[in-house]
């Protein structure tokens, strides 16, 4: 690494695989600024995203389905700034001119895109827009990401058997050496599989929403468990059953029998029932009477608790009015009947209902609007009064009580109600009766009976039954029902981007520190190095505990904080290294050909320190991985963002998960984290074998 | 009798390429009272054949035949016990080169020389202690620089300390590895001077390896010349120097500075040494040698005597006898 | 540069050290927007009342003065007046709720620290004496699994196999938690019940921070045995034990001595995860509890944070010394 000679030299011969990949990487530069306008034009249209011009929104679309989603706004600079970095370099290959140092950066724009589109925080930022459905940026991930460093380091194959230079023939030597190390190879495999997965996050999560709750019942094992335990495999799944009404009859008393202002019908998704006019006087109730179809259930009872059988009712009913009472009556009254493939059972009766019905008026209906009830026209109804509302049968304690579903402790047995309701597997089918007292001229209190015009709506949707699964997916649920699958692999992405940005952030600082402290000397040198004593004799768990306390609980602070404290090692070590490098000959002849003192540190240096800069960096990432998720764990972390050690959090303190012994969700998390940290530890092992010669096998 | 003769010791180091054969077919023998030197290239097989006779091989390193006697014994057939007991330090020892690192850097240089007596001979420490100041005073360092770290005496002293360690229990051959390695000139000439006079002093049997040709010829009265792990040339210091017979030798002695002689320039021996992995066949100078013939490309040459202890391997030497 | 200078020297910085970190620990609770003292002033107070308390607490003080009593109170260490000041949620004294949290925290710490010595270090030895062989193998093998495994999950780990699961089988060997609250009367009267409750945490803390200092050992000592007075020694005639013990060993102590002191501090702020996992009242799950709360019942935090830094700095310090100790080439100086 001499001083570079001053005449030009003759340009080197350009291979021919060096002409296509320079080629190809400018194809690339020029598609990604293409890009960029297209986008800045495109969210410039956009506006707001709530009104958007509707070419815009259906260009936005399309991209976005395709994997190429169209950054917003300010974001778009990002194109820019890739595609000129790739025209650049790609110019530079094809100049045969710096050519490793160009392919090298090329290599790391490619990295950074990956990383940024792949396994950033950016495309939550889309995410939040809509969850489900949209994919990672996929074919900006291999667009801007892989093609660009798989052919970058191609060229610097197609370069390094032509013209060898230095850096080429060191990073070739390294990659012998790395080629032979079993440990590095299997470190850089799980890394790699563990990169690949952070960017297929979206697919491997199945597309489940990782904060979704009651997806299954709480603190339920996977559903695999069952290929172990066959005797778990009628265990209840997450099923949501509808049973349509297919058979119906009313029951109408005999004076309204052809009155045409009653009708009703059975459209297939409800049924409606109406009477509407002034010819209808009535005083007796009358019966609708639906039948379900039955439909197969196919597990064992599901978990006491576990599960609802409902229907939803909308019903506008005719009111009444009892000023003495003060209260509003309107009467409906519904029964249902379950028949299982042992018995039928009444699961709701007229007369509770009733009951219910009576509290509900009570509850909701003001005195002061009742008082000038003058229901002349149908207009005037007391819209209050309309229900629309779902009923269900576990949240009911009155049925239970009145099952006799109750223990000794006055607690309602929801495992015998829940065995006596589901037998067994077989066909299931619902009966409902809803009962209807249209009558209007009903008063106990008061002279004054009037007569009002009738108008009566109902509408009944179909009867269904929500069980909540006893296995689960991939990895079980945790105490809220989510989906503790989704939310292991979407900390794969946040854990990878944790670690290797403190890494980054901190070999930066350490290396600027280092160089420019073993180099300048003199007070600078004096004043860094203190300031790295200071550092080093610093607590850093409990003062980053007290600052992320304090300062805001986010992921990004805290990668910040890990870089601040973690820096003070490596600069020493690179100030030590810095300080025999200055006295090289190299270093003096460029001194003395007069290169300037920047010059002397970006050229000649830097490049110099970089193989400790590697394994230390290597290093680094498994701590900042740790410290965050420890942070994260005694409850310091980011409460929004689902890193592993948040998990282990809530396992911890609201969880439960060791009193019922829930290793599916404490197992995933600790492997998860153990592995990824094994990779780099692994690495950084290898790489410090090679990097540092001390370790080599002598002789 | 001769103290020590070595007979046609192999001895090839285990690598991922393959065995590379660092000491091939080697003999040597030595007197007592005499001084052998032993010279050659780096890497040649210097190193690695005292090494063998030592018993400081690296793991790698494997014996795959010869004998090695030693006062009417053969070293190779003791058992490590064996040889650590009787023969190390007590009757064998050692000047390694580098003296910088050769002593333990945080024990005191007399506590080192008191456990080599210690370990070897039952004697109170009094004793070892008194004795141990005794060759700090006897190789001229003063037994008041017993209580100095290495790190306190300067290169000659160490080595001089060293010197004094391998005399420590009245060894019959002391083996030298590059004694004046990284010594400065003056130094080294005091080290040698002191050598020499122990030599005389105590009738030692020295074993000097150095690719310094001068040195030994200063020092010792035979010489062996080995080139790629074989002893091309061995035999009387005088007789080897003034009739010069294998043409490596010659290139060897060309190659030095005549302090006395003409001026005249220095030849360097073209080509390298050969990979000891796949050696040449025939005779392994052949690919640098000028008077190559087509049977030295084949067959290896035999050692054969030329002259009242003078023993060379070369075709050249054997067709002039034929 | 004299030994005595050089110490000098390294005070001097440590005490910068901890002013500065005595006054991060100021400016945090004093710019912190809520106010600080909401753990003290009810909501049922008469205004009175709460100016009353405040003053007590010397928090109507103009800043300087806050300021320079607080350092006074830190830098005494609570041996003199007010001993650390009084606890926002005890109302006893800082100082005297440290003292028994600081036995338990010592005693878990070091045996810890013992362990590990014991355990790591002849691991370290063992496998660089094998090097290559089956033994070297199993413990590089462990030490990097245990490099690897962040130490909360082996704790938790630990904690549901051997707490809970056992207990479902009804094997009671390590308790499932609690049990020992303070403070105590004399360190002899909780001794017993600690040891139970300690045993697991500290065989965690063992078998989880080995790795890194046998990893370490053996690396240096396969360096040492590669030196030229190894050679020596073994030409000497000694026995590959002396050799190794001796010779060997002697020359990485050092260095060892100075990894094991270094490590002290990062073991030290450990105990904040360790004792919060196992649910010890020491002075680590003290500092977390009077910072998750609501509001902070600083005192504490201060206090704590303080004997942490206190603590990390005099280790740096003693580390260096020692290394000046046992390596006569260096009297005084670095350590890297």
């Amino acid at each position: 690494m001499a001083a570079k000679p001053q005449e030009k030299r003759p340009r080197e011969p350009r291979s021919f695989r060096a002409l296509i990949f320079s080629l190809l990487i400018i194809l690339l530069g020029f598609a990604t600024i293409g890009l960029g306008v297209c986008e800045l034009y495109v969210s410039l249209n956009l506006g707001d995203l709530k009104n958007p011009e509707p070419w815009a929104a259906d260009l936005w679309a399309l991209f976005a389905n395709s994997g190429l989603m169209l950054l917003p706004h300010l974001y778009s600079i990002m194109d820019f700034v890739i595609g000129s970095i790739f025209i650049l370099c790609g110019y530079l290959i094809f100049r045969v001119k710096h050519m490793e140092f160009a392919a090298l950066t090329a290599f790391a724009t490619g990295l950074v895109a990956l990383f940024v589109y792949g396994i950033g925080d950016w495309w939550t930022y889309v995410a939040r827009i809509k969850y489900e459905g949209l994919a990672v940026m996929y074919l900006r991930v291999i667009l801007q990401g892989a093609v660009p460093i798989i052919v970058s380091a191609l060229s610097l194959t197609a370069q390094r058997q032509e013209a060898k230079t230095l850096m080429g023939r060191r990073i070739r030597s390294f990659w012998e050496d790395f080629s032979h190390n079993k440990i590095g190879l299997v470190g850089m495999a799980i890394l790699f599989t563990y990169i690949i997965a952070a960017v297929l996050v979206p697919v491997l999560s199945l597309g489940v929403n990782p904060e979704k709750t009651d997806l299954a019942d709480e603190l339920v094992p996977p559903s695999w468990i069952d290929f172990f335990y066959p005797s778990l495999r009628d265990l209840p799944r997450t099923l949501h059953q509808e049973y349509n009404f297919t058979d119906y009859f009313v029951t109408l008393p005999e004076s309204i029998k052809n009155d045409p202002s009653v009708t009703w019908s059975w459209n297939g998704r409800s049924f409606e029932f109406n009477i509407s006019g002034l010819s209808y006087n009535e005083s007796a109730p009358f019966r609708i009477s639906l039948e379900t179809v039955s439909d197969y259930y196919p597990y064992n009872p599901p978990r006491g608790g576990g599960f609802i059988i409902g229907f939803t009712l909308e019903v506008d009913p005719h009111q009444y009015y009892s000023p003495s009472e003060k209260i509003a009556r309107a009467f409906y009254n519904v029964e249902l009947n379950m028949t299982s493939p042992v018995n039928t059972t009444n699961l709701w009766d007229a007369e509770w209902y009733n009951k219910r019905q009576y509290y509900y008026s009570q509850s909701i209906t003001p005195r002061q609007e009742l008082m000038p009830l003058n229901i002349s026209s149908p207009d005037k109804r007391l819209q209050k009064t309309k229900i629309n509302e779902t009923f269900q049968l576990t949240s009911d304690l009155y049925w239970s009580h009145k099952m006799g579903f109750v223990n000794k402790d006055g607690a309602v047995d929801w495992q015998s109600l829940s065995n006596a309701l589901f037998p067994q597997k077989g066909n299931y089918s619902y009966q409902m009766y809803f009962y209807i007292n249209a009558t209007a001229t009903y008063s106990r209190t008061t002279d004054t009976t009037t007569i009002y015009p009738i108008y009566y709506f109902a509408r009944i949707k179909p009867i269904f039954l929500d069980v909540k699964g006893m296995l689960h997916g991939i990895m079980g649920t945790d105490h809220l029902g989510r989906d503790i699958w989704s939310r292991i692999v979407h900390g794969i992405k946040i854990s990878l981007a944790i670690g290797l940005a403190s890494a980054v952030a901190s070999s930066f600082i350490g290396v600027m520190v280092g160089v420019v402290a073993g180099y300048l000397g003199g007070t600078v040198d004096e004043l860094m190095m203190r300031l790295v004593d200071i550092l080093l004799c610093l607590p850093v768990l409990p003062l980053l505990i007290v600052l992320v306390y304090m300062y805001g609980q986010n992921v990004w602070y805290i990668v910040i904080l890990i870089a601040i404290f973690g820096w003070q090692g490596l600069s020493r070590v690179i100030r030590s290294q810095v300080l025999s490098l200055r006295e090289a000959a190299f270093v003096e002849c460029a001194t003395a050909s007069g290169a300037s003192r920047t010059y002397i540190m970006i050229r000649h240096l830097i490049p110099n320190v970089l193989p400790i800069v590697l394994s230390d960096f290597v290093l680094s990432v498994p701590g900042g991985i740790m410290t965050e998720a420890g942070l994260s764990f005694i409850g310091f972390g980011d409460p929004t963002t689902p890193t592993w050690g948040r998990e282990f959090n809530i396992m911890w303190t609201e969880g439960g998960a060791f009193a019922v012994f829930a290793w599916w969700w404490f197992v995933p998390p600790a492997i998860a984290i153990t592995v990824l940290c094994l990779a780099f530890v692994f690495l950084g092992h290898a790489v410090d074998e090679i990097v540092n010669p001390r370790l080599r096998r002598r002789r | 009798m001769p103290l020590l003769s070595i007979e046609n010791l192999k001895m090839y180091f285990y690598t991922l390429r393959g065995w590379v054969r660092a000491v091939d077919d080697v003999s040597l023998s030595l007197e007592k009272g005499d001084s052998l030197g032993i010279a050659g290239e780096s890497g040649c097989g210097k190193t690695s054949a005292i090494l063998t006779l030592l018993r400081l091989l690296p793991r790698n390193g494997k014996v795959f035949g010869g004998k090695i006697n030693f006062a009417g014994k053969d070293l190779l057939k003791l058992s490590d016990r064996e040889f650590s007991k009787e023969i190390r330090w007590k009757k064998i020892s050692t000047v390694f080169q580098g003296a910088m690192n050769s002593l333990h850097p945080t024990i005191k240089v007399g506590d080192q020389i008191v456990e080599s007596i210690t370990i070897h001979e039952s004697v109170s420490k009094e004793e070892a202690v008194k004795r141990a100041g005794k060759l700090l005073d006897l190789v001229g360092i003063g037994a008041s620089r017993f209580d100095r770290y290495p790190h306190e005496l300067s290169g000659g002293m160490k080595q001089r300390t060293m010197i004094a360690m391998s005399l420590a229990c009245n060894p019959e051959l002391v083996v030298l590895d590059e004694p004046t390695t990284a010594l400065d000139v003056i130094i080294a000439a005091q080290v040698l001077k002191v050598i020499k006079e122990l030599q005389q002093k105590l009738n030692l049997s020295t074993l000097l390896i150095s690719h310094d040709l001068s040195m030994i010829a200063e020092t010792c009265n035979k010489i062996a010349i080995m080139y790629a792990g074989k002893v091309v040339e061995q035999g009387d210091i005088v007789s080897v120097f003034k009739e010069t017979l294998h043409p490596y030798t010659q290139k060897l002695i060309a190659a030095f500075p005549s302090v006395l002689g003409r001026k005249t320039e220095l030849s360097s021996i073209h080509g390298f040494p050969p990979d000891l992995l796949t050696p040449p066949p025939g005779c392994r100078f052949h690919p640098r040698c000028d008077y190559a013939m087509e049977i030295c490309r084949k067959e290896e040459p035999p050692v054969i005597s030329a002259g009242k202890d003078h023993y060379v391997a070369c075709w050249l030497v054997g067709g002039r006898k034929e | 540069m004299t030994l005595r200078k050089y110490l000098a020297k390294r005070i001097v910085v440590g005490i910068i050290t901890l002013l500065i970190v005595a006054t991060l620990n100021f400016v945090i609770f004093v710019l912190q927007p809520s106010d600080p003292t909401r753990y003290l002033l009810q909501p049922g107070m008469k205004p009175e009342q709460k100016e009353m308390i405040a003053r007590e607490y010397g928090l109507r003080d103009p800043l300087d003065v806050r300021y320079f009593k607080y350092l006074r109170n830190m830098f005494s260490y609570g041996l003199i007046p007010p001993y650390f000041g009084i606890s926002f949620k005890s109302k006893q004294t800082v100082a005297s709720e440290m003292s028994w949290r600081m036995q338990l925290t010592v005693l878990l710490l070091g045996s810890a620290m013992i362990g590990r010595t014991i355990v790591g270090i002849p691991a370290g030895i063992f496998a660089a004496a094998k090097r290559g062989g089956k033994l070297d193998v199993a413990i590089m093998g462990c030490a990097l699994l245990t490099f690897g495994i962040p130490i909360f999950v082996l704790q938790l780990l630990s904690i549901f196999f051997f707490s809970y699961l056992a207990n479902i089988y009804g094997i009671r060997i390590f308790p499932t938690g609690g049990g020992l609250g303070g403070p105590y009367k004399s360190f002899w009267d909780f001794l017993p019940g600690a040891a139970w409750h300690l045993s697991l945490p500290i065989l965690v803390l063992t078998f989880g921070g080995f790795g890194g200092w046998a990893l370490y050992t053996r690396n240096m000592l396969i360096d040492a045995l590669t030196q030229d007075y190894i050679v020596t020694a073994r030409a000497k005639g000694l026995s590959e034990r002396t050799v190794l013990y001796k010779h060997a060993f002697k020359s990485i102590l050092p260095p060892v001595a100075t990894m094991i002191t270094l490590s002290i501090p990062g073991i030290v702020t450990g105990a904040i995860i360790t004792e919060t996992i196992f649910g010890l009242e020491g002075i680590g799950k003290w500092y977390v509890e009077s910072l998750s709360r609501g509001s902070p019942n600083y005192p504490v935090v201060q206090a704590v944070l303080f004997i942490f830094a206190t603590l990390t700095i005099m280790f740096n310090i003693i580390a260096d010394l020692l290394y000046g100790v046992l390596d006569p080439r260096i009297r005084v100086g670095a350590r890297r």
